[in-house]
């Protein structure tokens, strides 16, 4: 007999499959936050016996040329890592939508400026232009988002245009303007949460990138610098140590490709039932 | 098409004027006195006589948008300024770079485009076999690996552990082959997921049940009409990712010391050698859009149907 | 008893999610042409699907088996019997070309494909024929650019040009225009003739039954209800179903034909007793658990009930 073909997902799994990455993005971000706590060591005392100690009972997962415990230096950086990826993506999509929403609804000068921005810094490459403003200003985590965040707001500034305009010409609009409400009241309960939905999913796509576009930057030395322990500075920092101590980079290596396929699962699933809902 | 071409070349000039500001504001974004940067770049003991000369010299004591003015004239005739460093004019510097970071982008993409299309074209047609799963779990964790995580990978297990190829890349072939694989690793797991997908999209289409049911064999169909139809596609795709690249080459280059512009770049980046980082993002981003406005052509030329307007 | 050139036995299908065909049983004769009637959604497109066996239609047998010359059908259809034994016109057919790419290079793919030379003058004889002239500058362009109903004759002619035993054929003429429904219907005939063509013939159009079948079937909701000899069926029907449906054809000068209240039920060959009973006129309590059978009610007429209990 013929196979049976594959039914598609149906809402329900789509829903579920969001709900076990958000949980599994929560449970990172919990881990992070609980590092000081979880962490056997402390992430920055050195020990000049323990240099490029294999793991073992005292260091889990060894410790690097430092002797510093690489287990306590992973969790230390899961708060950089991770907290610095989440507030650049909150940050740069609140102020890209806000941004757009405006331009969407008054339209005018407004929008002819911002627009043109938007389109002068889509035509940069995005890590170029963040090498060389981080770059130029120095390192430092917060010049790294900065210079990410340069060009990140773009996105959520055109998606949020195009979807305030189309929904700007809806009656609800029209018929809650009649009835006295105003542009304020109109822009944040009406038009913000009708159109929230495309710029979530944006939102929940941009997480994986921005990791890694901040692990990129602190690996050139332009983002977190040392002794701060962030994971693209501690492949950096251990890359010439590698025969000796290959822990130090697969631990922070495994954390970084770990956090990221999670977030870029969250991110596919948030798609996928969006794309279903019909809300992007 | 040429009065498409015309009109896109025409839309450029504002977006290029944009940019150019940028990037000249770019200099003026970092703390602190470029006299002063200017100097100490080179080493000289700074003096208050010696600094209001060089802003002299700098054009510092002249307005902004005047400064801006000259300096886009400047560039125009190729003068992108001189390094702080040894007062060498910029552009020859980078252009010195740019083949070997050509050569770099053009070796990845070639990989990553020989693996990737045959790939996602069979991951596509057997949809859901052992090879799809195994293929899609590949690209999933590939994706999700940074530039600099697969170089510092690569180098430790092949060059290392197996001792396959020599750590420090100089321009020759047998160097090429690590950092464009190290780049190529990302770029193909992105676009075997892309090109699949564009691929599963055009297996759907009617014309495919039509031809098979004439009798035409799956992989004519999939030679000749699906991976025909699909080629703007996966050239899209390849012109999106030249960004990408971009940014992947300084990480890859850096590790690698492949002798192109990134590392230049980054040896800028740690002398404060302003004029060159400058340089290098505007010579990128003008290839950027370049690069941009030419997939969008062949992207148009390829498909009959799109109307050129 | 003479050599059938295709059985159907029992036949259910599904795309996935629940039967909608069931049970479904019939025959044809080399050079039969088998009219099967219904509404949309009765399924009868599935049973041409699932007759071709091709993947991408997504058609899955699920029960019952069909012959072939003697041999059993399995998915995948050996490719060597599709287009060239057994034919299949779609029901928007035009879609069955690759939209941009020549109809010459499609023609001649699909020759090839069954090792048989491409002779243009046999192409725009047969082109002509179907009221196509000009057949040479129609090679040379693509589906796009042709109107729908010519890519449906072009369609046609390449499913008559293989010559098949067995020629599916789905809506063929829903398109057309009258003129040219008579020609595709005269070319259908000839071709029949000539070559001894079996054709299965899928409409809704009752006028393009009378017109070409030798035998009739008629559906509805995934089960045959009635089949016959053409004269039989259409002349004196048995099942209320296909009164209802004779009395809706429209005829000239006459009354406004009667409609048939409701509408088919979704999932009709799942339902374990009659499923036209909620619409039927002559629908008795019992009718819902009465198990389905045909009934000889004529010399070659059977149904699965006659209205009367």
């Amino acid at each position: 007999m013929r196979k049976m073909q594959k039914r598609p997902p149906t809402r329900r799994a789509r829903k579920t499959r969001v709900l076990v990455f958000l949980v599994l993005a929560l449970l990172l971000m919990a881990v992070s936050l609980l590092a000081p706590y979880l962490a056997p060591n402390d992430p920055n005392a050195t020990n000049a016996a323990a240099q490029n100690a294999a793991p073992g009972a005292a260091y889990p997962l060894g410790a690097d040329r430092y002797g510093r415990c690489v287990l306590s230096r992973v969790l230390a950086g899961a708060r950089t890592s991770i907290f610095s990826a989440v507030a650049l993506v909150a940050v740069s999509g609140i102020v890209g939508s806000l941004l757009g929403v405006l331009c969407g609804y008054y339209g005018g000068v407004l929008d002819s400026v911002v627009m043109r921005l938007a389109d002068i810094l889509l035509a940069f490459p995005q890590m170029v232009l963040a090498i060389a403003v981080a770059g130029v200003l120095g390192g430092g985590l917060l010049n790294a988002m900065l210079a990410l965040g340069v060009t990140s707001w773009t996105l959520y500034a055109r998606l949020a245009r195009s979807h305030t305009m189309a929904c700007k010409a809806e009656p609800f609009i029209a018929a809650a303007k009649l009835s006295g409400c105003g542009d304020a009241r109109i822009l944040l309960c009406h038009i913000l949460p009708n159109i929230a939905g495309p710029l979530i999913v944006n939102a929940a796509t941009q997480l994986g990138t921005t990791m890694i576009g901040i692990a990129g930057l602190s690996f050139l030395g332009l983002g977190v610098v040392p002794p701060n322990a962030e994971w693209g500075s501690m492949i950096n920092e251990a890359r010439s140590y590698i025969q000796l101590a290959p822990w130090t980079v697969l631990a922070p290596a495994g954390a970084t490709v770990l956090t990221v396929m999670i977030f870029n699962c969250l991110g596919d699933a948030v798609r996928d039932l969006a794309d279903e809902s019909g809300v992007a | 098409m040429t009065n498409y071409v015309g009109k896109r070349l025409l839309q450029l000039i504002p977006i290029l004027i944009g940019l150019t500001f940028l990037v000249f504001t770019l200099l003026y974004i970092a703390p602190g006195d470029p006299a002063q940067r200017k100097l100490t770049a080179q080493g000289v003991a700074v003096s208050e006589q010696v600094l209001e000369q060089t802003r002299e010299e700098m054009g510092l004591n002249r307005p902004f948008l005047v400064r801006y003015g000259d300096w886009l004239l400047g560039v125009l005739r190729g003068d992108f300024g001189a390094s702080y460093k040894d007062g060498m004019p910029v552009l020859p510097k980078l252009m010195r770079c740019m083949g070997n970071t050509l050569v770099l982008a053009a070796g990845s993409l070639l990989l990553a485009l020989v693996v990737s299309v045959p790939l996602g074209v069979l991951t596509a047609a057997r949809r859901g076999g052992v090879i799809d799963r195994l293929v899609r779990l590949l690209t999933f964790v590939g994706n999700a690996m940074p530039n600099f995580l697969v170089s510092v990978l690569l180098m430790y297990y092949l060059c290392i552990q197996v001792n396959l190829f020599p750590v420090i890349a100089k321009g020759t072939v047998q160097g090429l082959f690590l950092p464009a694989l190290a780049l190529a690793i990302p770029m193909a797991s992105r676009f075997i997921r892309q090109i699949r997908a564009e691929v599963l999209e055009e297996l759907g289409k009617p014309y495919v049940a039509g031809a098979l049911a004439r009798g035409v064999a799956m992989r004519t169909v999939l030679v000749h009409d699906v991976l025909r139809n699909t080629l703007s596609g996966v050239l899209t795709i390849v012109g999106l990712s030249v960004g990408t690249l971009m940014g992947g080459s300084v990480v890859v280059e850096t590790i690698f010391r492949w002798p192109g512009v990134g590392q230049l770049v980054m040896d800028a980046i740690s002398a404060r050698d302003f004029p060159v980082i400058q340089g290098f993002v505007l010579l990128m981003a003008v290839i950027y859009v370049v690069v941009n406005l030419l997939t969008d052509l062949s992207y148009r030329a390829l498909d009959p149907r799109v109307e050129l307007e | 008893m003479e050599e059938k050139l295709l059985t159907v036995q029992d036949l259910c299908v599904s795309y996935g999610d629940g039967d909608v065909l069931s049970g479904v049983t019939f025959s044809m004769r080399a050079g039969e042409i088998l009219c099967i009637a219904g509404e949309s959604g009765c399924g009868k497109s599935t049973l041409l699907k699932a007759i071709l066996g091709i993947k991408p239609l997504g058609a899955v047998v699920t029960g019952g088996r069909i012959t072939f010359a003697g041999r059993e059908l399995h998915a995948p259809v050996p490719r060597r019997l599709l287009g060239a034994e057994i034919g299949m016109i779609f029901q928007n057919p035009g879609a069955s070309f690759n939209p941009v790419r020549s109809y010459e290079k499609q023609f001649r793919e699909t020759l090839r494909s069954h090792g048989r030379a491409y002779d243009a003058q046999a192409v725009l004889d047969c082109l002509e024929t179907l009221r196509l002239p000009d057949g040479a500058r129609i090679l040379k362009s693509c589906p796009y650019e042709m109107s729908g109903g010519m890519n449906q004759r072009i369609a046609i002619a390449l499913a008559m040009l293989l010559r098949p035993r067995l020629l599916l054929c789905d809506e063929a003429t829903g398109a057309l225009d009258v003129t040219t429904q008579k020609a595709v219907v005269e070319e259908l005939l000839r071709l029949r003739s000539e070559c001894g063509t079996a054709i299965l013939f899928v409409t809704h159009n009752l006028g393009v039954a009378a017109r070409m079948a030798d035998t009739v079937g008629v559906m509805y909701a995934g089960r045959m209800v009635e089949s016959g000899d053409a004269a039989a069926v259409l002349q004196s029907p048995a099942h209320p179903y296909t009164q209802s449906l004779i009395a809706a054809v429209p005829d000239f000068g006459g009354a406004l034909p009667k409609g048939l209240p409701g509408q088919p039920p979704l999932h009709g060959a799942e339902t374990p007793g009659c499923a036209f009973a909620p619409r039927c006129p002559h629908a008795q309590p019992g009718c819902g658990k009465k198990a389905y059978t045909m009934r000889q009610v004529g010399a070659r007429h059977f149904a699965c009930c006659t209205g009367r209990v």
